[in-house]
């Protein structure tokens, strides 16, 4: 029911690879941090800031994951023709 | 026309940027941790009548530190609620002076400093009158000195705060910087200046 139009194989670029793998890192500090955080009993104003700063981050990692690694696809769904009964109208 | 030398150049500073702030976050991390090892905190609480404006003094008058370096955070709370009189605390170690504000009755205020030598250092509240009427104490820092039992060791000793919020700033410039270099070398991208310097529609 859907045909794939047109198609473009992802760049795959390597800094953005690397990009990714800071992120990476960063988010890992950051979800640490919240651990740390929570096992010290700090205050949740604080957590709350390092747990969103990481989302921040996750979106980013993944925003540049879609962009450099998934093709570029565009698909159009294929509809049936419509099918209108015959009625009598106004008899 | 493409612009190779322009994107070259970006992508080569873009890139260093990238590895001077990745480089950055790991070198502050375990400086900050060093310190933590010999760090305590220590609480002192002025309590204080200051009608006859005899009865003035902190609650701890000789704390024994040790051994050296030893990292201080003094938190001094006012605690004298018979009067509006504003208290601080003040110590001299190697020619510098370290105070807090000057704290009114039911506020708090705070001073960190480095000890790097043992000793005894006098420490005393700074307004006129207040180290007379009996407002100060010392420092007893010794090598073998264990940590007094009037110090309180409660607090947050790592200070994860900056860290952290050095790494946010870290992150969001990390992503900034790949932003303009992925665009400059995506295939998709061209260099229009040459086409803006003719003036071209």
């Amino acid at each position: 029911m859907t045909e794939i139009v047109r198609t473009e194989a992802p760049s795959e670029s390597v800094t953005a690879l690397l990009v990714i793998y800071i992120l990476t890192f960063f988010l890992l500090f950051f979800a640490g941090l919240v651990v740390f955080g929570l096992i010290q009993g700090w205050s949740p104003a604080w957590l709350s800031l390092w747990m969103g700063i990481m989302f921040v981050g996750l979106g980013a990692l993944i925003d540049l994951y879609r962009r450099n690694f998934l093709p570029d696809e565009m698909l159009v769904k294929v509809r049936l023709p419509k099918v209108v009964q015959r009625r009598k109208l106004r008899e | 026309m493409r612009g190779s030398r322009y994107s070259t150049l970006s992508r080569t500073a873009g890139l260093l940027m990238v590895f001077f702030l990745a480089s950055l976050i790991p070198s502050v991390a375990p400086a900050a941790a060093d310190h933590t090892l010999a760090s305590i905190e220590v609480f002192l609480t002025i309590v204080g009548n200051s009608t006859d404006a005899d009865n003035l003094f902190f609650d701890k008058k000789v704390i024994i530190l040790g051994p050296t370096p030893v990292f201080v955070n003094v938190t001094l709370i006012n605690l004298d609620f018979t009067s509006t009189l504003q208290h601080n605390f003040t110590t001299r170690l190697a020619g510098v002076f370290y105070t807090t504000p000057l704290v009114p009755p039911g506020e708090t205020g705070w001073v960190e400093f480095w000890i790097n030598q043992t000793g005894t250092f006098p420490y005393w509240c700074a307004i006129p009158g207040h180290r007379i009427a009996g407002m100060e104490g010392a420092f007893v820092v010794t090598d073998t000195g264990a940590i007094s039992g009037e110090a309180a060791p409660q607090g947050i000793a790592l200070r994860a705060y900056w860290i952290g919020l050095i790494g946010i700033f870290a992150m969001v410039a990390v992503i900034l910087v790949s932003y303009f270099i992925i665009k400059y070398e995506s295939r998709h991208h061209t260099d229009q200046r040459e086409h803006r310097r003719r003036g071209l529609p």
